[in-house]
């Protein structure tokens, strides 16, 4: 469809924004193929492609245990961004930002055409594509500071491992979550995009972006085309390259995020000998002190203490309750169900962080969903990072 | 001539201090368990003058007996303590319970304090009531023995 043009008869899109010229069928005499996406341009599109297809499939469907490739990707999607920009300055005549800029009475007539069912022909984007491309590139540059963000602030890794706040990281991860989704709208608005687009007559869509060629009607004057400037752009993202090695040197020698802070040995001990010893931030003081005041009968055992010594180990509990926690995330476990409010698996907000979690994985570990060691290995250090989950394998039975 | 025997004789002293150590470091916990047996018997004979020693068949029958007059959820030691005391036993929570056999788990029973809060715990979790002396020595004795 794209290779042949409009049928004869039919009004034909125009060439550039010079709307005067009907545009004949591409390949007669009087139209020649000129290069409209240059190299740079094409490669940075079908590598995109590729790399945002990985970031989705690994974001949404590998659980948030392959963190490590799905932000080797992202290192990749930042440094393709980055040449956008600067090819967006300094590439040849379609790839600059300025050449879809374009004014909004060309854009709001170019939309009229559209509705009734005419594509003005550009050789370059056309308003809404380049509505589009802006759109892509920014919900992306979006994806990548809010995802840079949630891996210092979650997991302490990353150039901002020890500059972003838990709090920080917390509120990043839901960003970056609720952006993907835009993203994946996106990406099928532009599929959808090109659907109709083709089906409208434009020619070579899709085949331009492989070998970057659209026809031009000779007859028109030769648009003046500038053209790219490799020295400058090499020039440019050598720039940011080492505007990016000096942050990270610098921020390298920042002192790391504090740890949450260890168990206490004895409670340790005591509370870890049945289960694993649970981190103080899952409940709030008030369940801890319920709790301490009933061993006797502890979720149907006898699990007393000396006096002396479960009144410092309740100290040491309250100390570190999810009230006192400083994260966002953590003191999301204020929560409990009124009905039982010692049971850190009953809480609505453990719940909601295990939703996605099959309940045919809690029966395969032994102990059921209390043994958070089981799926974390990192439970009993208060971090429950994404890279530290560990699911039980279906044959570990 | 004396040059050659000194190595030897040196060499020797210092694996007669390693394995008096070591035999030393050894016995420790079965030292500590000696301890308590005694200490129990000394309360068992207080309790029941007719108190003639610890048995492990009693211990035996004792450890895989189902009262069922504690909590509902663990009517028996064997509940969480496997029912062969070679094999290891897991929590209710899930959590691996090392084997009770003193021959696989030689630091068995070598901490008075931690022996005596466990016995608190479990007999009342499982019996509803504390263990008398000449229980608890049965136990240990039948543990030990395996
Ligand atoms: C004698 C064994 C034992 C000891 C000692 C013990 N617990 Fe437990 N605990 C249990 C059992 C059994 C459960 C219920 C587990 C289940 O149902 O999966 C439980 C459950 C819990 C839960 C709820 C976990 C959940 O599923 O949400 C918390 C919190 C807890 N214990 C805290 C403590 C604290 C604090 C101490 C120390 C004072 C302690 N436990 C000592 C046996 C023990
Ligand atoms: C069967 C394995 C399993 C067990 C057991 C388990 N979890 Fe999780 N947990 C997961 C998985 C998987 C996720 C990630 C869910 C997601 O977002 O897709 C998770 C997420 C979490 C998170 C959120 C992490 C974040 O960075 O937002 C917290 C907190 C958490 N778990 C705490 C616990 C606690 C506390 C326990 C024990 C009472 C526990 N989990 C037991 C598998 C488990
Ligand atoms: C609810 C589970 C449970 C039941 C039932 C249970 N135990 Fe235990 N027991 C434990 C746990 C957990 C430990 C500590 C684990 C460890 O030291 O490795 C323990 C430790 C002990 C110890 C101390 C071991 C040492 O090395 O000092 C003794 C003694 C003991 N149990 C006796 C008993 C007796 C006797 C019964 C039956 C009357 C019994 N237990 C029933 C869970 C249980």
């Amino acid at each position: 469809m794209s290779q042949h043009g409009a049928p004869p008869g039919q009004e034909a899109p125009k060439c550039g924004l010079d709307s005067g010229t009907p545009r004949p069928p591409p390949h007669d005499e009087n139209h020649h193929l000129i290069r409209v996406w240059d190299l740079g341009l094409r490669l940075f599109h079908w590598s995109l492609v590729a790399i945002v297809a990985f970031m989705i499939i690994s974001g949404f469907f590998l659980y948030k245990t392959s963190l490590a490739l799905h932000a080797a990707a992202g290192y990749a999607v930042m440094a393709l961004l980055t040449f956008r920009v600067v090819w967006g300055v300094f590439g040849s005549e379609f790839s600059r930002f300025r050449s879809f800029l374009f004014p909004v009475g060309h854009s709001a007539a170019y939309l009229r055409d559209l509705v009734r069912g005419r594509q003005d022909h550009h050789l370059g984007h056309t308003p809404l594509a380049a509505l589009m491309v802006f759109a892509l590139l920014a919900t992306l540059t979006a994806l990548s500071v809010s995802g840079v963000v949630a891996l210092g602030g979650e997991e302490q890794e990353g150039p901002l491992g020890r500059l972003a706040g838990m709090a920080a990281g917390d509120e990043a991860a839901i960003l970056h979550a609720l952006l993907a989704w835009g993203l994946v709208g996106l990406v099928a608005a532009h599929l959808m995009g090109v659907a109709v687009s083709s089906r409208l007559g434009e020619p070579r869509l899709v085949r331009a972006m492989l070998d970057g060629l659209k026809p031009a009607s000779r007859g028109a004057a030769p648009p003046a085309l500038r053209p790219g400037q490799p020295g400058r752009a090499l020039a440019a993202l050598l720039l940011c390259a080492a505007a990016v090695a000096a942050f990270l040197l610098w921020s390298g020698r920042l002192p790391p995020v504090p740890a949450p802070p260890a168990l206490d040995p004895s409670y340790r001990g005591e509370c870890g000998a049945c289960h694993c010893a649970y981190y103080p931030s899952l409940l709030p003081a008030a369940s801890w002190h319920t709790m301490m005041a009933g061993l006797t009968d502890h979720f149907g055992e006898d699990a007393r203490l000396d006096p002396p010594q479960a009144a410092a180990i309740e100290a040491w509990l309250l100390a570190h309750a999810a009230d006192a926690a400083e994260s966002g995330s953590a003191r999301r476990f204020l929560e409990v169900n009124p009905a039982k409010p010692l049971q850190i698996t009953a809480a609505p907000p453990w719940l909601e962080r295990h939703g996605r979690v099959e309940a045919g994985v809690f029966k395969r570990v032994k102990g059921g969903a209390g043994n958070c060691t089981a799926c974390h290995g990192d439970a009993e250090r208060g971090r429950f990072s994404y890279r530290k989950i560990q699911l039980p394998s279906e044959h570990a039975q | 001539m004396t040059r050659p025997t000194t190595p030897v004789a040196a060499g020797l002293a210092v694996l007669a201090v390693f394995l008096s150590f070591s035999s030393r470091a050894a016995d420790a916990p079965s030292d500590a368990r000696g301890a308590l047996l005694a200490a129990l018997a000394v309360e068992a004979k207080a309790a029941d003058p007719a108190f003639s020693g610890f048995s492990a068949e009693r211990g035996a029958a004792f450890f895989a007996n189902k009262f069922a007059t504690g909590k509902p959820d663990t009517p028996s030691c064997t509940s969480c303590h496997s029912t062969d005391p070679r094999q290891p036993g897991q929590t209710r929570a899930g959590k691996a319970i090392a084997a009770m056999a003193v021959s696989v788990t030689a630091n068995r029973f070598s901490d008075p304090e931690k022996v005596a809060k466990w016995f608190e715990r479990n007999c009342n979790g499982v019996i509803g009531r504390t263990c008398s002396a000449g229980e608890k020595g049965d136990f240990l004795t039948f543990m030990s023995s395996r």
